[in-house]
């Protein structure tokens, strides 16, 4: 794979120089298409601490250029948006979506670039650090204080019923109230939080029950707290209907499975760093286009200006459209093995030998499926955390000691741990979702194809079963998702969540709908509590790596490889900010940019 | 006729209502979890805060006191709120049934324009190179599906000249636009429809062609046209007629794929968006609405025959 080596010696090299990572060009972003390119990094020495205290603006024009105003950048929704209470419904696309025109306290930082260059550069320490974004600081006196101050003449949207009130600390008392009852899961990720109150006439304190280092990573986070007025939470239907916010967008029509516009919000706090208000553009404008050939065509016709862009079509659009700025990231799907919960809650053979699960990775060609799932494009292997995660540890690296050996194909040594085990060959089953991600993830059909393959060669016969999505795989009751796996060895996707420590939390503790295998080892939960309470960000990285080390070394779960993802945009436009969450909406579509003599409209 | 015509309203009534049972029945026996769907699966969610979620959509309770629901507010045209959007269904059904008939109205014309003339011809020049080729034609646009001529559509023009078909307008905002967004999809399906509307039309103008009363109008002297347009059409065009009104609720079904192609916000994109989302409410009354144009189209068809020849008679 040489190609994927010479992109990952620039991320080695401690800062990514990403061509346009997630712009997820189109809101696309807030699908499924675009979360499949969220995220993109890999170890780096340089990491620093999430910190307490004010903290810079995300993104913005960097050296003299002035930046390019105005216009309507034009992208495309796959999906017709039905849905905007994020805490109601809290889907990938509505938390997304809502990222347009509402805020959070904190958001993820998105990249400085070099106006020069379309490329984004981005330090590997700005992955998840939280930024301000309603919030302009935050203060930590003791570990179980958190004090944000909201950022000075701080307004909502000018529409009915808001008409540009200020913001006060009690619309976030009141939002983080919603967040707790409305949720489906009554808000786990922040359990941690004992009160949340108005202590100024600018300012909010959230008081812990213990420390919590993950905090300040799910207060930025588009999964959690969103912040919506009083208004708008007492009037559920405007809530789930529109978006009347705080955030650089205001949304200004919208009908369900056609389009829907925004214009900029010219009262929006955030300046870049020449003191320039940010959005750039206008306005931005999505129609809704399900069918991926007709966005394509759009694009190519110079109707859009970015798309998402499915591998098989980079080579088309490159001689289509020699211009187009065609960027790659990491895909943000993590794609596993896992075992039944069987030979965890009562030991029953093969899989509770460690040294079957071993040489069930070890029987695996991660090169080989790279090179399927991308048409040879690129990818790297995941480990437990998915590859472009900061948390994310090289499952090659050093720092996997032993473990390091099982993410390798060896054949000989995979025949030689069943041999141990005392199996000459295994009879087993080899279970995946046929009908669920076709579209939305086309290589994963064909690796669940190919891996039974290279299973058999080390001597493991894994019959196919396939089974139907909604009923057999994520069923909530009997489920194979969900600790319903009977036998053999069933192939998953999962979205990751933006903390290890939720992640791990889902993955190793016990009842977690999560925890695919029932997994329960004491050591493994002793370090994610670990992580929940560290607050110093290396230790807490360092925390990730060792659970990410036991899990290779017992191969609990068996990381697969994540293909590149695509996304192209128009020569004349500039998207300067790279967000690192799907909160695309404020992280990123600020600093789109638009040579509006050079579009055509 | 008046009698006819109401004891087959009346008659309506029994299968609409065997349909919104079926149709209640049918979407509830779809794989999954409506939950799943509507909540996402990013959140792992207890047993408990699953049954939270379905008793405040409504669906923990009995299913013949959600049927009751289902059917009491259709009769008064409200198909209560989606699940999705908690919005009421009515008001999509109001934005989005303009869309398809609009669509489906220009397929049928277009479908008219180019199978009736044609179909005429290759039965008054029978066995000639225009019947050939109109035979060889129609028997092409049978065969090409619309979902392919769609695809083909979006994929060549745009390869060889980077053109893209419009995007959706509103017929308020932009009368013209909104015409040659819809033009490009009807065509697609006007294609498909004109190929059994030719043969038909073919067909039934020869059978008319060889009657005793078409071979008085030649031994009269009247002019071809004359003889073809006045005498020979009228009744050719009965079962053609027939033909074209059936074709009304396959245009609104076959519509979902080409208007999933072509981005076209109506009743076939919806019923797909709420076929996969689990919307049960959406989907009840997508279908109901379908069955109901099906149910009607049918009733339209045997009155204009009743109507168009008196040598009917259903009394």
């Amino acid at each position: 794979m040489a190609e994927t080596g010479s992109y990952w010696d620039r991320i080695v090299s401690q800062r990514v120089s990403r061509r346009r990572a997630l712009q997820m060009a189109a809101i696309g972003g807030a699908s499924a298409g675009a979360i499949a390119v969220v995220g993109c990094g890999g170890s780096s020495s340089d990491n620093k601490t999430p910190g307490s205290g004010s903290t810079p603006s995300s993104g913005g024009t960097q050296g003299s250029q002035k930046p390019l105003l105005g216009g309507t950048w034009r992208g495309a929704l796959n999906d017709p948006q039905s849905k905007f209470d994020a805490q109601k419904f809290p889907t990938f696309t509505v938390q997304g979506i809502n990222s347009f025109s509402y805020s959070r306290l904190l958001r993820s930082a998105s990249a400085l670039n070099d106006p020069t260059t379309p490329d984004i550069d981005l330090k590997e320490s700005d992955w998840y650090r939280p930024v301000p974004d309603l919030a302009s600081k935050f203060e930590n006196p003791d570990p179980t204080t958190f004090i944000f101050t909201l950022q000075d003449g701080a307004k909502w949207h000018n529409i009915d019923p808001l008409n540009g009130r200020a913001v006060t600390p009690d619309d976030i008392v009141q939002s983080f109230n919603y967040y707790r009852t409305a949720r489906p899961d009554k808000g786990k990720n922040l359990d941690s939080v004992d009160s949340v109150t108005a202590t100024g006439a600018n300012q909010v304190t959230f008081k812990l029950k213990e420390s919590f280092g993950p905090f300040t990573i799910i207060i930025s986070s588009p999964s959690d707290l969103w912040i919506y007025a009083p208004e708008m939470i007492n009037n559920p239907d405007k809530l789930n209907s529109t978006m009347i916010g705080t955030g650089p967008f205001v949304m200004k029509g919208y009908q369900q499975g056609v389009s829907m516009q925004f214009d900029k919000n010219a009262d929006w706090w955030e300046k870049d760093a020449q003191g320039n208000p940010v959005p750039y553009v206008d306005k931005l404008n999505f129609p809704v286009i399900p069918d991926k050939n007709n966005e394509f065509s759009q694009f190519t016709a110079g109707k859009l200006e970015g798309i998402t862009l499915p591998a098989e079509l980079v080579d088309p659009l490159k001689q289509q459209k020699s211009d187009a700025i065609v960027t790659q990231s990491i895909a943000n799907l993590l794609n596993f093995l896992f075992f039944p919960p069987a030979a965890y809650d009562s030991k029953e053979p093969p899989f509770n030998d460690e040294r079957v699960r071993q040489a069930v990775s070890m029987a695996i060609d991660r090169e080989a499926l790279i090179g399927l799932a991308s048409g040879d494009t690129g990818g790297k292997k995941h480990n437990l955390i998915n590859a472009g995660f900061l948390w994310y540890l090289d499952p090659e690296s050093s720092q996997m000691g032993d473990a390091a050996k099982f993410f390798k194909r060896d054949v000989q040594a995979a025949k030689q741990l069943l041999s141990a085990a005392g199996h000459d060959s295994l009879d087993t089953k080899w279970h995946y979702t046929n009908n669920a991600y076709v579209t939305a993830v086309p290589y994963y059909n064909p690796l669940a194809e190919a891996i039974p393959a290279m299973l058999r060669d080390a001597g493991i016969n894994a019959t196919t079963v396939t089974h139907d999505y909604q009923s057999e795989w994520i069923n909530p009751s009997g489920g194979i998702f969900y600790g319903g796996l009977k036998d053999g060895i069933a192939f998953a996707l999962e979205t990751p969540v933006n903390h290890p420590w939720i992640q791990f939390t889902y993955e190793f503790t016990q009842g977690n709908s999560r925890n695919h295998s029932h997994i329960n080892d004491q050591e493994i939960i002793d370090l994610v509590n670990q992580i929940g309470k560290e607050t110093d960000f290396d230790k807490g990285r360092d925390l990730a790596y060792q659970v990410q080390e036991k899990n290779g070394q017992h191969m609990y779960y068996v990381p697969l490889v994540g293909p590149f993802g695509f996304a192209a945009q128009q020569s004349y436009t500039r998207t300067w900010a790279a967000p690192t969450s799907y909160g695309i909406g404020s992280e990123s579509y600020p600093y789109y940019q638009i040579d509006t003599t050079k579009q055509k409209l | 006729m008046t009698t006819y015509i109401i004891r087959r309203i009346l008659l309506m009534i029994p299968t609409l209502l065997l349909v919104t049972v079926l149709v209640f029945l049918i979407v509830r026996l779809l794989p999954g979890d409506a939950v799943e769907t509507i909540i996402g699966q990013y959140t792992p969610l207890t047993q408990g805060d699953r049954a939270a979620v379905k008793h405040e959509l409504g669906l923990d309770r009995p299913w013949w006191k959600q049927y009751g629901d289902f059917v009491g507010g259709a009769l008064h045209g409200d198909f209560g709120k989606s699940l999705q959007s908690q919005q009421p269904i009515s008001k999509d059904l109001k934005n989005r049934l303009p869309v398809s008939f609009e669509l489906g109205a220009l397929a049928i014309i277009i479908s008219i324009i180019i199978a009736i003339p044609i179909g005429v011809l290759a039965a008054i020049r029978q066995d000639s190179i225009l019947d050939q080729i109109a035979r060889s034609s129609s028997i092409a646009m049978l065969a090409i599906p619309s979902f392919w001529l769609g695809t083909m559509i979006n994929v060549y023009p745009n390869t060889w000249f980077n053109w893209a078909p419009p995007t959706y307008v509103p017929f308020r905002e932009d009368p013209m636009g909104n015409l040659w967004f819809f033009f490009i999809p009807a065509a697609v399906l006007g294609v498909g429809l004109a190929g059994a509307v030719m043969r038909l039309t073919r067909a039934q103008m020869l059978e008319v062609l060889r009657q005793d009363y078409i071979r008085t109008a030649w031994a009269k002297g009247l002019r071809e046209r004359s003889v073809v347009i006045r005498h020979a059409m009228k009744n050719a065009m009965i079962p053609v007629l027939t033909l074209v009104a059936l074709e009304v609720p396959i245009v609104v079904g076959g519509a979902i794929v080409v208007e999933t192609i072509f981005s076209v916000p109506g009743m076939g994109f919806y019923l797909v968006t709420a076929a996969n989302t689990h919307d049960y409410p959406e989907l009840q009354a997508v279908t109901l609405l379908l069955a109901l144009v099906v149910v009607v189209s049918n009733l339209l068809v045997d009155v204009a025959y009743a109507y168009l020849d008196p040598r009917i008679r259903y009394s």
